[in-house]
């Protein structure tokens, strides 16, 4: 464990510097380190997910990057990968769960998943995943902000810190993302449920 | 992505242009809105585009607002912005 914290404190401040290859790879690290701590977290406690997704992410945070000190900018782009890695994972979750439905069960899903989101959101998740897609297609920046603030949970000012453009220009972006994606949704329902189904 | 009957999606160029109207169309009275998009946009494409985004945003209302696990705000917890 102790290698993998040195990778991701390089990893981090190459990210810092905006290097995209830094990032791809940081993120199967973060990946597994909130899936480990996701299941004993759900072992643990049943209360409120809301907050064990927050203490979660900080955890691991705090594991994975054992300086004294770092600074605002460096937990900013780490929160920044975090909501990437968060999507990944509900939706993945949301997946399995529709399998699940579908298919009679043959596929289990992974214990140290299955309290961290409601199912019953499962079918609504792949929805707005898809259509994030199809925004992110159009606009990647604008795709981007909907996952930092949707799924990573972030403020305007920290997701305008993330991304290195102005606290407006994140207003104005998410406003329109929110617009395309409320018709989008509307628009691929009557699809949707085929998709899934098609597997 | 199958059989779909969704309108003819807007190339990422005109979207510049369509975002920068809604975002101004926002700034002006509702009641005003058409006339300032006739005086704003002789593209009708867009202009039809911008009306549309318009609106969902009327009808999006708490769409999105709420974090879907909540916060994982690098300066600790707290309530999202929006």
């Amino acid at each position: 464990m102790e290698r993998a914290t040195q990778d991701v404190t390089v990893l981090l401040a190459e990210v810092t510097k905006g290097d995209p290859k830094a990032a791809a790879e940081l993120i199967p690290l973060v990946y597994d380190e909130l899936r480990r701590l996701a299941g004993r977290y759900m072992r643990r406690e049943r209360a409120n997910h809301t907050l064990q997704a927050t203490a979660l992410v900080n955890e691991a945070y705090l594991k994975l990057v054992q300086h004294p000190s770092v600074d605002w900018q460096n937990r900013a782009h780490f929160f920044g990968i975090a909501a990437q890695v968060m999507r990944h994972i509900l939706v993945d979750h949301a997946r399995g769960h529709l399998r699940e439905k579908r298919g009679g069960g043959l596929e289990p899903v992974p214990l140290d998943e299955a309290l961290i989101f409601p199912p019953e959101q499962s079918h609504e998740l792949m929805k707005l995943d898809e259509s994030l897609d199809r925004l992110t297609a159009l606009d990647p920046r604008q795709g981007k902000i909907v996952e930092l603030r949707f799924f990573g949970g972030l403020t305007v000012e920290e997701t305008a810190e993330v991304l290195g453009i102005s606290p407006k220009t994140v207003k104005r972006d998410w406003s329109s993302a929110k617009a395309w994606l409320h018709g989008d949704l509307k628009q691929s329902h009557g699809n949707i449920a085929r998709e899934v189904g098609n597997g | 992505m199958g059989i779909s009957n969704r309108v003819m999606a807007i190339s990422p160029e005109k979207w510049e242009t369509v975002k920068a109207l809604f975002d101004a169309a926002l700034e002006v009275e509702p009641s005003e809105r058409f006339v300032f998009l006739r005086e704003n946009c002789p593209d009708e494409e867009a202009r039809a585009e911008v009306e549309r985004l318009l609106d969902e945003h009327r009808q999006a209302g708490t769409f999105l607002s709420t974090p879907i696990l909540g916060n994982f705000s690098a300066k600790g917890s707290s309530p999202p912005q929006d």
